[in-house]
Order: C-alpha cells, then sequence, then structure tokens
C-alpha cells in the first residue's frame, strides 16, 4: 500500500514539475508517467539488487531509456521527458540528513551520508550518461551507416 | 535569404534554446543544420551556455562571423521544444526569411502556463514530496505555504538579478524558517520532512541532467560549467538550512 502510495505521489511530483518547467499537452502526460515509472522501477530493482546505488542506476537507465524512446515517438527533445521523471529519484532527504549532522557535530556520520548523496548523485549521472552515448553511438552509425544497410 | 540573414537566423534560434535551457549539443547542431540547408560550405561553432561564436563560410563569398552572449530566459521546455521543431521544419523546407521571422517570434511570444498554474505546481510538489518521505497529512499541508512564499521568493530575486548561490541560501533559509515556526506553533509535526518536501524545489535536477549529457556529447567546458551551477546551487541550499537549524539549535528551541 505504501509502495502503491509512493509511486502515485511521484506521478504528481513528477506532474508539478512538468508544469514548473512549462511542459505542456500530452508531453506533460508522458513526463508525469516517467516520473511513476521511475519510482516502480526503484521499487522492483529494490527487490533484486541489495546495494542501494546499484539499484539507484539501473532505474535511472530505465528512466532515460524511457525518455529516449518518448523522444523518438513524440519527436521532442528527450531533456522534456527526463527532467521531471527523474526528480523522484534525486535524494533530497539525504543532503538534508547530512547538514543536520554537520549541525549535531556528528562528523563520521556526516561522511557516510556525504558519501552516499554523492554516489546517489553520481549513480544518475551515470545512469544518463550512459544512455546518452549509447543513443549518440546509435545515431552516428545510422548517419554513416556503419551497421544499417541504407533503404532504397 | 542571403549571407547576412541566414547567420542571424541560424544564431536566433540557437541563443533562444540556449536560453531556455536545452543542452549545449542541440543549440550547436540546430545552427549547423540550418546553415548547410541554406548551401554554406560549412560552419564553425563554439558554444557555452553564456555564449555562441559562429562562423559562416559561404562558397566564395567572405565568411561571416557572429557572436552572442546568452541571457539566461529562465527554463521553459516547450519553448526548446517548439524551437526545436521549427529547426527540422527550416532544414526540410527552406522557407525564406520574413517567415521564419515570424514563425520564431510566435515561440518567443507563447504563453507559459499561467502564474495560477504555476503557484498550483509550487504549492502541491513540496506538500507531495513531505509526503513521499514520510511527513503526515499536516506537514504536507502547511508544506503548500512554504511552496508558494519559496515562488514569489524566486520571482523577486530573479527580477533583482541575485546570483545562484544567495537565491538558494535565502529560499532555503526561508522555508526552513517556517517549517520550524510551523512545528513550533504545534500547527505540523515534522519540520525536518517540511524542509526536505520544500528543497526539493530548489534541487539542481534540470541543470545536473544537462551538465551529464553535455559531457557526453563531448562538450567538456560546458559540461564543467553546469557541473559547477549544481555544485553552487546544492551548496547554497545546504548553507541556508544550515544556518537556520543551527540558530534555533544555539537557543535551544530544538
Amino acid at each position: 500500500m505504501t509502495v502503491l502510495l509512493e509511486i502515485i505521489y511521484s506521478f504528481i511530483g513528477s506532474l508539478c514539475f512538468g508544469v514548473i518547467f512549462n511542459i505542456k499537452g500530452k508531453k506533460l502526460f508522458f513526463a508525469a508517467l516517467g516520473g511513476g515509472i521511475s519510482q516502480t522501477a526503484y521499487v522492483c530493482l529494490g527487490l533484486v539488487f541489495e546495494s542501494d546505488i546499484t539499484t539507484y542506476f539501473f532505474a535511472t537507465i530505465i528512466i532515460a531509456v524511457y525518455s529516449e524512446i518518448f523522444a523518438r515517438l513524440q519527436k521532442a527533445p528527450a531533456t522534456v521527458f527526463l527532467v521531471p521523471a527523474i526528480i523522484p529519484l534525486v535524494p533530497g532527504s539525504l543532503v538534508y540528513y547530512s547538514m543536520e549532522k554537520v549541525i549535531l557535530g556528528d562528523t563520521p556520520e556526516f561522511v557516510n551520508l556525504l558519501l552516499e548523496t554523492l554516489a546517489i548523485a553520481g549513480a544518475l549521472a551515470m545512469g544518463i550518461l550512459i544512455v546518452s552515448s549509447i543513443n549518440k553511438l546509435l545515431r552516428v552509425a545510422k548517419n554513416k551507416r556503419i551497421f544499417f544497410k541504407r533503404k532504397v | 535569404m542571403n549571407n547576412n540573414q541566414i547567420i542571424n537566423t541560424a544564431m536566433r534560434i540557437g541563443s533562444l534554446m540556449l536560453s531556455y535551457g536545452a543542452e549545449i549539443y542541440r543549440a550547436e547542431d540546430s545552427i549547423i543544420r540550418i546553415c548547410k540547408a541554406y548551401d554554406a560550405e560549412s560552419v564553425e561553432v563554439f558554444a557555452i551556455p553564456s555564449s555562441i561564436i559562429v562562423t559562416l563560410y559561404m562558397n566564395e563569398d567572405e565568411p561571416i562571423t557572429l557572436t552572442k552572449s546568452i541571457k539566461d530566459e529562465g527554463t521553459d521546455l516547450d519553448k526548446v521544444d517548439q524551437l526545436n521543431n521549427l529547426s527540422r521544419y527550416i532544414c526540410s523546407s527552406t522557407p525564406d526569411y520574413q517567415q521564419i521571422k515570424t514563425m520564431i517570434n510566435d515561440i518567443v511570444i507563447r504563453k507559459p502556463y499561467k502564474n495560477i498554474s504555476h503557484i498550483i505546481a509550487f504549492a502541491i510538489a513540496p506538500a507531495i514530496f513531505c509526503l513521499f518521505f514520510g511527513g503526515n497529512l499536516k506537514d504536507a499541508f502547511f508544506s503548500m505555504f512554504i511552496g508558494i512564499v519559496v515562488k514569489y521568493l524566486l520571482d523577486i530575486l530573479q527580477r533583482l538579478r541575485a546570483n545562484l548561490i544567495f537565491t538558494n541560501i535565502i529560499c532555503s533559509a526561508v522555508s526552513s524558517v517556517m517549517a520550524i515556526l510551523f512545528t513550533l506553533v504545534g500547527l505540523a509535526d515534522n519540520y525536518d520532512k517540511m524542509i526536505i518536501g520544500a528543497i526539493m524545489l530548489l534541487v539542481p535536477g534540470l541543470v545536473l541532467t544537462n551538465a551529464m549529457r553535455d559531457f557526453m556529447l563531448g562538450d567538456l567546458i560546458a559540461g564543467m560549467l553546469r557541473l559547477i551551477e549544481t555544485l553552487l546551487i546544492a551548496a547554497g541550499i545546504a548553507i541556508g538550512v544550515a544556518l537556520v537549524l543551527t540558530l534555533f539549535r544555539i537557543n535551544n528551541i530544538f
């Protein structure tokens, strides 16, 4: 039940961010759906992988692939779908809790949380990075016809 | 179209894309494609988030160079999308200068969402994330007010041309004060969850995404600039929250 609620929250949260970034029409819906999917992916992958960071990494890959696919279908830049959809994965709470540890003077715990925050941010970044570079390789391969035969 | 008109059109579209929050790659690619569509011999583009330099080589004519500095107009992904479609259209059917000019103007004056929709989005987002991170309904309800205040603060600070780190310090500090006050008065229970909800509004999701995409597409300078922007924003948020929490802790209020 909580899982379902979290997915709905992610959907609405991404919807709000879509409005803040002025995404319109059908694209707004698909961007928000991406938010729901990213949280679903996170929960499902959490059952498979033990490490939190691996989970974030693969969830980001799924959502980046989703946005590249919808970028093709809707003829829009992939960022339109990627940016709102990735918001539920952003480690906002960790930023806060690591700050709190600084104030309490609990340095070891602060370093722990800070490293975790950076690792998650890195996992998100690597996920986006890998998908967009593979996408670029595919595009170049298509243009130069390395793998694909020209259609006559 | 003559050479000046070609380079002006390409530059206008590229610079607008950057100022509405597109990746560097997209702007450079559009400029090159538009110039090539009008039979340019070759085009050289150098773009970073704050400026673009384009040189157009037309057969036998003297090369023309144009530079433009980019003003940040606020993120508007709808306009990026429209400009992207326009540049596809220009490449496929090479319309004349006047026609392109009116089409660009149509896109620039396209209305973003009405202010009230923005206010609602800014109100609901922190409430939702407050629930998402484990707050209760009372916390979520009062997070809405924090969101609305943050929206007006961002508007005012943007109009005053405040810098990035200052803007984020002020916004996160104000939202922390409000969250703590709501909790002190007894209206809400978990001030930490409310603060987390509010800082989700400030977290630099778009800039980080763009930074990574820039890196991957080979624009290392642009990627570095945006990565530093991300770090500054994150530092600003952390400083604002820390400042307020320390003040309240020193006075033994919490």
